[in-house]
Parts: structure tokens; sequence; C-alpha cells
């Protein structure tokens, strides 16, 4: 019980909440809140339910430890602010993923893990081999969601309060887990997926990424590097460019390819300059103007939105309705691992038993 | 001695109906308990249906709830399974009582059934 009850104090701290706010949301004395943080007193199980209500953490995250990969971070995390939130949400992802993998629901999947590359160059080489895996050609990554659950790793998508927050990354054992910030534009989720699939095949255990396109670490860089020719390799750009006739629009392209290739603004003109196919001055001319509507308008085609918070990847989503239709999961429980992408009123009806059935169980006299 | 433990549905079905007194005849070769946070939760329904103020008021109902970190830990792998919104924490504590002192677990949700396994599958097996 003294585990309990220090995970409960670990909880209310990581919240800066006191003893008496908490035992107030749970309905409790706060000198029995007291007690049960130091150990002295047996918890019921309404009790457990109401102070993981209270301090909103899944029930299971006081009695039964996180994965390995979360619980060896812990010890470097701050534990208060967002940092808390984002390693909260992310724990709570690999446990949902964890569930379905001893379910036996999702399938654990093997994945090349490879070094990270040494340089810029070799991440873009990297990225077409990843490509080349994927068997996609010069296609572009449309629904990434799937694509990263091919090469094992299960994206979410949440929104969090934390400014600057774009993913974050755990491994688990036969699978990857990520969560990117939904608060960002379409592209800007998309290119933090890219990022965080690189942390999963580089065989990082766990990654918090803030702004990952200013990222300065070296490591992140090539990271970034990775996923921008992952979304939109060179020879794609290049190609295009080369096609280009004198009389057409160097903007009007870079747009175009930015809604084929599901590219933020930013990441698709500084992929445009790294591919060395604009100049620094070009550079600073588009990104100083982002496409307006009107300009969609002319093309006649317009961004498409992907990783829409709520979001969870497509295999996890079926394994989870496979746990439901097979009574696995209840019908709550179905919806809390679908992060409410569908309500209970959703949900298929599943086959009821008679009542009369139950009669010979009792040495019934009727 | 078989054991019984009841999930919130059964009770609540046989109430409603005034029929708390076959329930008990059915069962009397059995021990039947019912956990605290089941009881919780019809006292919830008695706004609604006022005849479920006859549920706590079974002498034939033993009151339990599971404790230790074993019993604490059962209960938390069942809600893993059904969730731990207030509608799942009676279900998920019949469960894990049963589990933790060889009882049945009457419950009637389906993933309930199959989340009992030993427990619950056992017996809804041989009700086919």
């Amino acid at each position: 019980m003294e585990a309990v009850g220090q995970r409960v104090a670990a909880a209310r701290a990581a919240q800066g909440l006191t003893q008496t706010q908490v035992a107030e949301r749970a309905g409790l004395e706060r000198s029995a809140l007291a007690k049960i943080e130091r150990g002295q007193r047996q918890l019921s199980a309404v009790e457990l339910a109401r102070l993981a209500g209270a301090l909103s953490r899944p029930l299971d995250w006081f009695v039964r430890e996180s994965p390995p990969a979360v619980v060896s971070r812990r010890g470097e995390a701050t534990g208060a602010g967002a940092q808390a939130q984002i390693d909260l949400l992310i724990d709570q992802a690999a446990r949902d993923v964890e569930l379905l993998l001893e379910l036996g629901l999702l399938r654990t999947s093997e994945w090349p893990r490879r070094r990270l590359p040494p340089s810029l160059s070799s991440a873009a080489e990297e990225a077409r081999r990843v490509r080349e895996q994927l068997d996609v050609g010069d296609e572009p990554l449309d629904d990434l969601l799937a694509v990263a659950e091919r090469l094992g790793l299960h994206g979410f998508s949440h929104i969090v309060d934390a400014d600057g927050f774009d993913g974050a990354y755990v491994a688990l054992e036969g699978a990857g887990v990520a969560v990117v910030n939904g608060v960002h534009p379409s592209g800007r989720r998309r290119f933090a997926l890219a990022h965080e699939l690189g942390h999963h095949l580089f065989a990082d255990a766990y990654a918090t990424d803030w702004a990952v396109w200013d990222g300065a670490a070296e490591s992140e860089r090539v990271l970034n590097a990775f996923a921008a020719n992952l979304l939109l390799p060179r020879g794609i750009v290049r190609n295009r460019w080369e096609r280009l006739g004198d009389e057409d629009d160097i903007r009007s392209a870079a747009i175009a390819l930015g809604i084929e290739y599901r590219l933020s603004w930013s990441a698709l003109c500084a992929q445009l300059r790294n591919c060395g196919v604009i100049d620094q001055g070009q550079l600073s001319r588009l990104l100083a103007t982002p496409p307006r509507r009107a300009e969609y308008l002319e093309l006649g085609r317009f961004p498409v939105q992907e990783l829409e918070p709520p979001a969870v990847s497509p295999a996890y989503a079926k394994a989870v309705l496979k746990g439901y239709r097979s009574a696995r999961l209840g019908g709550f429980r179905t919806v809390e691992l679908l992060r409410g992408t569908v309500t209970l009123e959703d949900l298929p009806d599943l086959r009821l038993l008679p009542i009369e059935s139950l009669y010979s169980e009792f040495g019934s006299p009727l | 001695m078989k054991c019984l433990a009841f999930d919130a549905s059964p009770l609540v079905h046989f109430a409603r109906a005034g029929q708390l007194n076959v329930l008990e005849t059915l069962t009397a070769a059995c021990r039947r308990v019912v956990p605290g946070s089941v009881l919780d939760e019809i006292a919830k329904g008695v706004g609604q249906h006022p005849e479920l103020t006859a549920v706590p008021q079974q002498g034939w109902l033993e009151v339990v709830s599971v404790g230790g970190l074993e019993g604490l830990g059962a209960f938390a792998a069942y809600a893993r399974l059904l969730g731990s919104g207030a509608r799942n924490v009676g279900e998920a504590e019949t469960l894990a009582w049963a589990e933790t002192n060889e009882a049945i677990a009457v419950v009637d949700e389906a993933a309930g059934r199959t989340a009992g396994g030993d427990v619950a599958s056992r017996f809804m097996e041989r009700c086919g």
C-alpha cells in the first residue's frame, strides 16, 4: 500500500495541488488522504477510482508500473508543468498500446532499427531507403498515421496546451508510440509525426520534441532532414523544377507541391532551398508570404487536413473495435481507448444471453 | 459452498420487478455478496427508481470490498478492460473480488464476462 500512497503523492505534486484540494475533489477527509499517502491507511476500490479521477490519471497508473522507457525517463523529468502533462499523455498512449498487444489485438512489429545518420545528406539517403521499403515510389505519403503503422509506430494526435510542443515518442517491446500536438496546422503535425518516426527507426527510447523545426541539436537537425526527405524526396523536387518552363511561376509550383505532398509552407520552402532549386533571396520572399486562400482557388486545390485532434492510427482503432466486438473490452473502455473519436452510441450492439440460460447455474428450484 | 458476487444489473432488474425474493430463492444454496461500490452505484439510481431502496435491505446479501494490494491490483486490471468511469467501478470490483475470493461473478456486460475469464466465463460456458 505504501507504493500506491507514494504514487498518489507524486501525482498530486505533479499537478501542484494541495492535500486539501485533492481530498475535496475525491470526497475524502484531508487526514485520510495524508494517511493514504504515507501508506498508513487501506484504500478501497471506490476511493482509488475517485483519487484517479481527481488526479486525472488512469486507475492502473497507481498500481501498475509504466513501460520501462517511461520509467527510466521519469528520473530526468522535471515532474511538473507542461512536460509532466506530455509525459503523462505518452505514458497513457504507451499503456493503451501495451494493453492491445497483451490481448493479442495488435501484433508486435519488427522494424529494422537503424543507426542515426551521421550527416544531413545521409539522413536523406536513409529516407530514400525507408521509402523503398514502403514501396511507395515517388508518391506522396498520404495518411501518415497509416504509413507509420506499417513501420510499427502507432501515432496519436492530441491537443496539448504547451507552447512549442510538437511531439513525443516512446519505444515499447515490439512497437513504438508517438503523440503529436494537435494544436498546430496539419503540415506541422505531419512533419512532427515524420520526425517521431525518425526517433522510432533510429532506435531512441524516449523523446519529447519542442519546436522541432528550430531544433538546434545536430541529432534533431538530422531527424528533420530525414522527415523532410521522407515526406518530399529531393529527387521529386528536382524533377519538378526541371520541368518548369521559363514562364512558370516558382511560387505557384511551390504551392502546388506543398498541397500534393502535404507539407507546411516553412518545411516546403526549406526543402526547396536544401535541394538547391531556390536561392536564399527566393527563400526569404517565399517565407515572408505564406499562401493565401485565393491562390488555392486559382490552383483549384486545397490543403488536406490530417491528424486532426483527437486522432488515433487506423490499425490501433481497428484493434480496439475488434476487442469490443469480441467482448474483451467494455464499451466505456472502447470509447476511452479511441480517445473520444467515437461515442457509446456509435458502437455496434453485441449479442445478449437470455436470462433463462442462467437457471441451471443456481440449482434452481423452478 | 459456492459464492456469487453480484454486479449492479442483476440486482437492479430483480429489484425493479419487485422480485428480489425470487433471486434469493434461486441462489439460496450459495453465499451471496455485493461490493460496496455496487451498492453506491445502485443508490444513485434510487431517485429515478425508488424500488431500488430494497437492495441494501436484503439481509442475505453480504457487503464486501476488495482490499490490499492484490485486491486493488485485480480491480485496476479489470478497470483496464472495462473502463474506470463511475459506471465501471462496480463491475470491476465485482470481478476483482470474485477473482481474489474464488467466487463466481454475476455480471451482465459481455466484456465483463470475457474479462472475468475463469471467474465469469466458466459460469457462462455452462449456461450456454
